[in-house]
């Protein structure tokens, strides 16, 4: 158990995960959007999409969460990469998030970031 | 009698015409004689002025003739019916009160219908008749079945059985094969099944009839042989009565695993006819009702189907779908018939009730009285086609639905064809692939043979019918436009009573005019629950409409592919109405019940349209499906023209609006005209003619799931074709899909070769051309800008004839039949590991453009011809397909000022900046031209001059969240279907004005009507929306309240300019609301309500404070929400609600109460929910108290305040001064200060869109 510690889930779009990306590492905390493409029950493995890039959620862990492709979900938990290099998220929770305006969330991840480096910034200033 | 003449058949065949005859008449010019047929409930029979009676002669006539059975030698599809003969000719016939004694003897036919008939000359309908001969008729009352001049007349011991009894229903004739005798060949034996309940004693004794005989024993009887089969009219005449059978033998016969004892006729059977017996007085009501079963006496109102489907009385509809019925001529349009053990189906379809008698083996019908009208005869069909078996496994609901669909289908034009039953035969394959796709499994039921399903009939399917059906509701599309106007009239008439006649007709119709285009009101399709079946096609007005044969209307669809040969069917939609009076938008729509009658005969009764409001469909995402359709010539035709052909390639980018007479400055034109860049690359196709027969074939079952991308399927490794491409740098190989009519593609390699290598140098680039299009052109009308299309290429195209090559600004004129194929570049991309195929997205037939870009998620290939390039073509091909903004040089070259722009992402709206432009002396307004997409909000009507064009109407249109205002004198684009609010539009080169975000229409900008919203469900139609949305049309007086406009309120309108502050509040509580009866000055009858608010002040919260906001007039309306439909169960109403239903506003039953007390005071001094109403004062100028129940209803008024919405108000600060001023013009004291709350004035009021609201505060931080 060398990294006890939970980290929070960073919110990221799908298109910022590609394999040279800063959020494509091995057990990194993500939270993702995108609409359910496809879901079996019986591996609990779904698949979200956003635009044209999708990704794996492995959903076993959660219980109060119904799918229904075509919807759009919310997840946050770990990245898993797998030997073929492709990656899987083993979710943490889940949530529904239908009618969320895909355009205006990431620029607000935009926004939320810029925001969060100038206090970064000015912590360490002080 | 006497003088009556004797007419042979063969005169009433050879005159062929449709007459009526009486021994006696009563004759006169002007009335058709009193018939006996028509004597019973005239007025049942619907009096349809087309409907003719059948003409009488002039002079008394009888026939005098042989009744007889049916026999092989009269050839009748019907089989089964008597024949008339008088000797020379023999007919088919009916006849009313039958006797068994009349077959075979002399009668005379006293009063009769002739009718001329196909195959066999006529149909003689015998209404009254007496015999020729009354002499030796009393000793005949057994009528052997087999007449004796066949039977040996061996009494054999076997066939010693006789059954007498009550005849319950007889089953049509069937066919059985057998083997007769000695010889070992199998006969078809006919025959046909009799159900007695017969008494159980041994002997038939006639005069022991009326003495204690029980009918309670269930026995068959089996005519069997063609002897006794021909016997089936007569007996079918004798349902209801007692009859009885000697001779019979006992056969034992297997139905379903049991055994079943069923009498069988022999040579020596005896029929006896019936005998009158006290009990036995058969009453004919209307509906008897025994179980399932039952039986219907009726008029036929209307044949349809071939007969099959056969109205009876107002959604009542016999179903006659067995293709083994025997029925008789004589069930016509006016008839009244019996009806006998038929399934009386109460069916609760979507859009209403249905009555459905459906006829199974059991069922007879019996004509008993003759239509009176000149209607054509029922001919049975003998050819069972696949439909017809496949209705057959249905229940009666879904063979109901079927008949219904198959109907609409009739209402298509099919291939090509001249041969009808080809035709048909198309039409009912397409109606059962529709009818299969629809009806869930549970609605097939499994059929027995005619034994099973008469012998042991509850048992067998015909019993379980399903109640509810949710099938919905095909129509044709006149009948459903009909159904709309009808609903519109309806409404009116209804408007026209509530409102007085000066407050509704006197001022309205300018104002309609006035608002034309932006009255709306939608209504979804869920409330019809209609589907509609059509054909895409665009007017010659240059709309996009659906049409069958019946009718058509506007569809406003955006991005879909138009296919003229496909059927669609439409069920997702919304209608839009346009033009209604704005009175007519607190009304609900009144749900008129459906009728059948209009799918099966869309006649629609003429209407006087008062109204002229235009209403269009705008069909929802994947509403649109194609009905499959087999046109093996359609897409052999097509793919042969692309055998060996060489296509230009050109790309549109711009479409001038079609100018119509009288545009300032312009010569009158006729002509439509498109900019188009042509692209130096010209497409050289190989389709071979094995390749089009081998064409695959695919079957889009779903739009939406199951992309046609075959290009995708096929893995495409064409390495060598990119090499040769490498090598070879004007000549790209690629691989085109050609997509046909009825989703056939084909595969199939095609070479791109640069012009350059052709002709001389002359065109090493792309050439800016104008295309004209006459009048009669509809290709105008199918491209769309950005979009790229193929032209046939040969010695007389456009391009080419007369020219050597093309230059810029050339003008070239399109011929109507010019064929265009939209075409699609996508590239082959090398570098993703999987081959997958990376469809360009900014070039597609689709408007794919960068202003366009929302769409691209969702659009799917739809264009004629897709071309996959390799990806070393994808930097080639840019240059002319991404880059709009360089290529959208104005045609005039040399004017550097007039650069185009055209943004490239839908996140930089105006890309045309508001540069300030120099003063000029032009006598042209100048400025840049810009494009954009944006929702319009409201089109005010403006009388005021920009730019120097003279503009009628402001459009203010929503882009990324800031009100664009573009100015223009609209015209054409006022009338472009679904313009006005609540439609998404692209405006392509409008030019802007120099002051920010204000634009001007010109004759060249373009305006394309994208979507439109359905206005996201009820609630955004609601007039509180609309009064919001488009407040500053509201009388400027109100504006500034009315009260305020003297000289003393010059420091109110000053703030007003100056401290204009918009804020999202809620409302707490109504703090002061003014309620009076419209005073008469005519300026206020703009709100068409008989109420005004002079004044309201609401309590509000904008999350940091709160504020005491003072308003009037329609704002005030909007914050009370009184434009709303009242909740019912909000509060006890009761009476005002009941009273109609039509009239739910909460505005309307505020109406009675203010009518009453003329003017109502109310004040509110607690701010807080929990103490609202401990201190309430009610006050009313009238001297009637108010009612407890009409003291509920206003303190319910705050209520439903205070539950409403998040409203955006833009508010202007206000002094002690004006407040003052307000106290004294409405004699009221408010004592604002007791609050010590801030008190602003209202000046707009509107609804606030969280999502909207969320994208304008992030602008403002990241503009921050």
């Amino acid at each position: 158990m060398a990294n006890t510690r939970i980290e929070p889930g960073v919110p990221i779009t799908l298109q910022e995960l590609y394999p040279s990306s800063q959020f494509y590492k091995e057990a990194v905390s993500l939270r993702v959007t995108g609409m359910l493409s496809g879901y079996s029950v019986e591996t609990a493995i779904g698949v979200i999409e956003d635009g044209s890039k999708s990704l794996k959620i492995n959903t076993q862990n959660l219980r109060d969460v119904s799918f229904r492709v075509g919807s759009i979900y919310q997840f946050i938990g770990e990245l898993h990469i797998e030997p073929n290099n492709e990656a899987f998220l083993q979710a943490r929770t889940g949530r529904n998030v239908d009618g969320i305006d895909m355009n205006l969330y990431r620029k607000t991840i935009e926004l939320l970031r810029k925001f969060l480096k100038e206090e970064g910034n000015s912590n360490m200033a002080e | 009698m006497e003088n009556a003449t004797i007419l042979t058949i063969v005169e009433l065949v050879h005159k062929g015409r449709a007459v009526t005859g009486s021994s006696s008449l009563f004759f006169s010019d002007a009335t058709p004689t009193p018939h006996s047929s028509s004597e019973s409930r005239p007025g049942a029979v619907d009096s349809d002025s087309s409907r003719k009676f059948l003409t009488p002669l002039n002079h008394p006539a009888v026939i005098v003739g042989t009744l007889a059975l049916p026999s092989e030698t009269l050839k009748c599809p019907n089989r089964y019916c008597f024949r008339f003969s008088d000797g020379d000719l023999t007919i088919c016939c009916d006849i009313l009160r039958f006797e068994i004694r009349a077959i075979g003897t002399k009668i005379c036919v006293l009063s009769w219908n002739f009718l001329p008939m196909k195959h066999s000359g006529g149909f003689l309908e015998i209404i009254k008749w007496k015999f020729v001969d009354t002499d030796n008729l009393v000793s005949r009352c057994s009528f052997p079945l087999i007449p004796s001049l066949y039977s040996p007349q061996n009494v054999d011991r076997k066939s010693r059985y006789s059954v007498f009894g009550v005849l319950e229903s007889i089953s049509p004739v069937s066919v059985v094969p057998c083997q007769e005798g000695v010889s070992s060949d199998s006969v078809n034996l006919p025959g046909f099944l009799v159900h007695v309940m017969a008494c159980e004693c041994k002997e038939y004794n006639r005069d022991a009839i009326d003495c204690g005989h029980a009918f309670e024993k269930s026995v068959f009887v089996y005519l069997c042989g063609s002897m006794a089969a021909s016997w089936h009219p007569a007996i079918t005449k004798l349902v209801g009565s007692n009859v009885a059978f000697s001779g019979l033998k006992k056969k034992l016969v297997y139905v379903r695993g049991d055994s079943l004892l069923v009498f069988v006729t022999t040579e020596n059977s005896v029929l006896y006819p019936p005998w009158l017996s006290k009990k036995q007085i058969v009453l004919k009501a209307g509906v008897d009702r025994r179980g399932n079963c039952g039986s219907y006496l009726g008029f036929v109102r209307g044949l349809y189907m071939r007969g099959k489907l056969v109205e009876m009385d107002e959604d009542v509809w016999l179903l006659l779908t067995d293709q083994i019925h025997n029925r008789s001529h004589s069930i016509r349009t006016g008839s009244l018939i019996f009806i006998r053990n038929v399934h009386l189906v109460n069916t609760k379809f979507s859009w209403g009730e249905v009555l459905i008698l459906g006829a199974c083996f059991k069922t007879s019908i019996t004509v008993e009285s003759f239509s009176p009208f000149e209607t054509s005869c029922l001919v049975d069909s003998c050819r069972q086609t696949s439909l017809s078996r496949f209705i057959e496994s249905l229940s009666f609901p879904a063979r109901f639905w079927t008949l219904l669909v198959r109907s609409c289908f009739q209402k298509f034009d099919g291939m090509p064809s001249d041969k009808e039953i080809l035709r048909s035969c198309q039409k009912d394959e397409l109606t059962k692939l529709y009818a299969e796709s629809r009806i869930p499994p549970s609605m097939f039921q499994p059929r027995g043979g005619i034994f099973t399903e008469f012998c042991v009939h509850e048992s067998c399917g015909c019993n379980s019918e399903a109640h509810d059906c949710n099938l919905k509701l095909v129509m044709p599309i006149s009948s459903f436009v009909h159904h709309i106007k009808v609903m519109l009239n309806e409404l009116l008439s209804q408007i026209k009573k509530d409102f007085s006649a000066s407050d509704f007709l006197s001022d309205s119709p300018s104002t309609w005019k006035r608002y034309n285009h932006t009255n709306m009101k939608t209504f979804r399709s869920e409330d019809t629950s209609v589907i509609l079946l059509g054909r895409l096609k665009i007017s010659s007005s240059g709309r996009l409409q659906l049409h069958d044969r019946t009718s058509s209307i506007d569809v406003l669809a955006p991005d879909l592919d138009i296919n003229a040969s496909r059927i669609c069917e439409v069920s997702d939609y919304s209608i839009i109405m346009e033009g209604i009076p704005e009175s007519m938008f607190h009304m609900p729509f009144l749900q008129n019940p459906l009728r059948c009658r209009s799918v099966v005969n869309p006649t629609p009764l003429a209407i006087e349209n008062t109204l002229t409001v235009r209403f269009s469909l705008s069909l929802g995402t994947a509403s649109c499906k194609h009905v499959l359709e087999h046109h093996p010539l359609d897409w052999r035709h097509d793919l042969n023209e692309f055998k060996e052909g060489m296509f230009h390639l050109f790309r549109v980018t711009h479409k001038f609006p079609i100018l119509r007479n009288g545009h300032p400055g312009m010569p009158d034109c006729t002509s439509a005209f498109i900019e188009a860049l042509v692209l130096p690359w010209e497409l050289i196709c190989t389709v071979t003619e094995e390749d089009a027969a081998a064409a695959p074939y695919f079957e889009e079952h779903d739009n939406t799931s199951q992309e046609i991308r075959p290009h995708k399927r096929y893995k495409t490794n064409n390495e060598l074709e990119r090499q040769r491409a490498l090598s070879v740098p004007h000549e790209i190989s690629c691989q085109m899909t050609i997509r046909c009519a009825n989703s056939h593609c084909l595969v199939t390699a095609a070479t791109l070769s640069n012009l350059r290598e052709n002709k001389s140098g002359n065109m090493h680039s792309t050439k800016r051309v104008l295309l004209e299009f006459i009048p009669e052109c509809s290709n105008y009308y199918a491209l769309q800008i950005g979009g790229c299309y193929l032209m046939k290429h040969g010695t007389d195209d456009s391009f080419c004839v007369g020219r050597s090559g093309i230059s810029n600004n050339d003008k070239i004129g399109f011929r109507p039949e010019t064929r265009l194929w939209s075409v699609e570049f996508s590239f082959d991309e090398v570098l993703t590991h999987d081959g997958s195929v990376d469809v360009y997205p900014l070039v597609s037939s689709q408007p794919s453009l960068a202003v366009e870009q929302r769409n691209d998620s969702s659009s799917q290939p739809c264009s004629d011809v897709s071309l996959l390039l390799p990806y070393d073509a994808k930097r080639l091909f840019s240059v002319f397909l991404k880059d709009l903004e360089e290529l959208n040089k104005p045609l005039a070259a040399g004017n550097d000022n007039n650069n185009i722009a055209c943004c490239t992402q839908s996140e930089k709206i105006m890309h045309a900046e508001p540069s300030r432009v120099p003063p000029s002396n032009s006598l042209f307004p100048e400025g840049n031209l810009a494009t954009f997409r944006g929702d319009i909000v409201a089109v005010d009507a403006v009388t005021s001059s920009v730019v120097d064009v003279s503009s009628s109407y402001c459009i203010n249109v929503l882009v990324n969240h800031q009100i664009v205002k573009i100015f223009g004198p609209l015209r054409r684009h006022s009338y472009l279907t679904g313009f006005g609010p609540g439609a998404s539009a692209t405006f392509y080169r409008i030019l802007g004005t120099g002051e920010e975000n204000r634009f001007v229409l010109t004759s060249a900008s373009f305006v394309k009507i994208n979507s439109r919203k359905a206005l996201d469900g009820p609630q955004l139609e609601k007039p509180t929306h609309r009064a919001a949305l488009c407040l500053p049309k509201i009388t400027h007086q109100e504006y500034v309240p009315c009260i305020l406009a003297g000289p003393g309120c010059n420091s109110f309108s000053e703030n007003k300019d100056n401290q204009q502050i918009k804020f999202a509040c809620k409302v707490l509580s109504v703090y002061l609301l003014v309620l009076q009866t419209r005073s008469d000055d005519s300026s206020e009858k703009e709100c068409r309500n008989n109420i005004v608010i002079p004044l309201a002040g609401f309590v509000v919260d904008d999350g940091s404070s709160i504020y005491l906001c003072w308003t009037s007039g329609e704002r005030a309306f909007t914050i009370l929400r009184l434009h709303e439909e009242l909740p019912e169960e909000a509060i006890d109403v009761a009476q005002w609600i009941r009273r109609d239903s039509s009239r739910g506003t909460t505005a309307y039953h505020l109406e009675q109460i203010v009518r009453v007390h003329k003017r109502i005071v109310m004040k509110c001094n607690g701010s807080q929910i929990d103490a609202l109403f401990q201190d309430i004062t009610i006050a009313v100028t009238s001297d009637q108290l108010l009612t407890k129940s009409e003291d509920k209803f206003l303190k319910w008024l705050i209520l439903n305040a205070i539950s409403g919405p998040i409203w955006e108000v833009a508010t202007s600060s206000m002094d002690m001064k004006m407040i003052d001023h307000l106290e004294r013009e409405q004699c009221v004291k408010m004592e604002t200060s007791r609050h010590n709350l801030q008190s602003v004035w209202g000046n707009e009021v509107c609804q606030v869109d969280p999502l909207v609201r969320a994208w304008s505060l992030l602008q403002g931080l990241l503009n921050s």
